[in-house]
């Protein structure tokens, strides 16, 4: 049980510190941010690129410059909120829950990945 | 015990007796649960009668009232007071005999006659995580094609459960788990060993 509460300790506080890291330095800025290494290596972005700077413009409240940045990534919260939602509401929406996690969505799911990969090579996005 | 219930057509379960109080069930709400040989109305359940009497005592009284003056065949009663504890392993499954609405009105136990569906047994074991939300974040954040490969095996575990139950969705969602966990590695021991390689090469 101890075990437990260290563990989510030191868990809360990686959070808040990586939280506050990227709100209060803009990763396009610096150099001590992580690189993305596919672009490094093949010159194409990947489906996560530009997700650093679309997570410090969120946590300085500008939605839109997010959304240029990467918008899968605005996309893919929204996404995982719902999925959570799902599943602390299992038991009171069986339905619901079986939807979002058969295959048909989440392979529609996969589909719009792999689009937005192609596509943002394509347009330069 | 899990019960399944019919509300306006559809079938919802399973679900235990604390959930089943949540849904608001009427004597003429449809019950199934494991050892019982047909659906049955929840108030020949002996299990629910707790349940049904805390939703809706008025429509006991209505229903009961028209039952005896509609049947007094007490064959197809006994067999009404199903006992749910004498669990042999069956699931309803979606094309199990329903009577028609209409039909159940007249002759309430006709359907308790009908011959019992395919059989299928019970997954006790609950669904394996399919670690859905693990692999959308590993894909946008972590720069990694596994990611994707992750979700891939994501999207069989639900699907396969249902279909052929707990071991078929285990293998599906250890593999995703596996993908997960191996681009984490795999970005932190690029992200930390790139820098450091370069940095040597330098020397």
């Amino acid at each position: 049980m101890t075990r437990r509460i260290i563990i989510i300790a030191i868990a809360a506080i990686l959070a808040v510190a990586f939280l506050l890291t990227y709100m209060f330095f803009d990763p396009s800025a610096y150099d001590i941010f992580p690189k993305c290494q596919f672009l490094m290596f093949t010159g194409w972005k990947c489906p996560g690129c530009g997700s650093q700077r679309a997570i410090h413009a969120l946590l300085n409240g500008q939605v839109w410059e997010a959304v240029k940045f990467n918008a899968i990534f605005v996309l893919s919260l929204a996404i995982v909120a719902v999925y959570v939602y799902g599943e602390v509401t299992k038991c009171k929406h069986p339905a619901f829950y079986r939807l979002i996690n058969s295959r048909t969505v989440i392979y529609s799911l996969l589909a719009m990945y792999i689009a937005w990969w192609i596509l943002r090579n394509v347009f330069n996005w | 015990m899990k019960f399944w219930i019919r509300i306006n057509g559809l079938q919802e379960g399973p679900m235990d007796k604390e959930q089943l109080k949540a849904q608001n069930i009427t004597p003429t709400t449809y019950v199934w649960c494991a050892g019982m040989k047909d659906w049955a109305y929840a108030r020949d359940v002996a299990d629910l009668q707790d349940i049904i009497s805390a939703n809706g005592e008025n429509d006991v009284q209505e229903s009961l009232a028209t039952e005896t003056a509609v049947t007094s065949e007490t064959d197809a009663d006994t067999s009404a007071e199903q006992p749910c504890e004498n669990a042999a392993a069956y699931e309803p499954v979606a094309e199990s005999p329903v009577p028609q609405e209409e039909q159940a009105q007249n002759e309430p136990y006709i359907a308790l006659e009908t011959p019992v569906a395919e059989a299928k047994p019970v997954e006790e074991r609950p669904c394996p995580p399919n670690n859905l939300i693990w692999a959308i974040l590993i894909t946008i954040l972590c720069c990694q094609p596994l990611g994707i490969l992750a979700i891939v095996f994501s999207a069989q575990v639900n699907s396969k459960y249902y279909e052929s139950g707990y071991d078929a969705a285990k293998k599906y969602s250890d593999w995703s788990a596996i993908l997960c966990i191996a681009s984490v590695v795999l970005v932190i021991l690029s992200v930390s060993l790139f820098p450091a390689l370069i940095f040597l090469a330098s020397l």
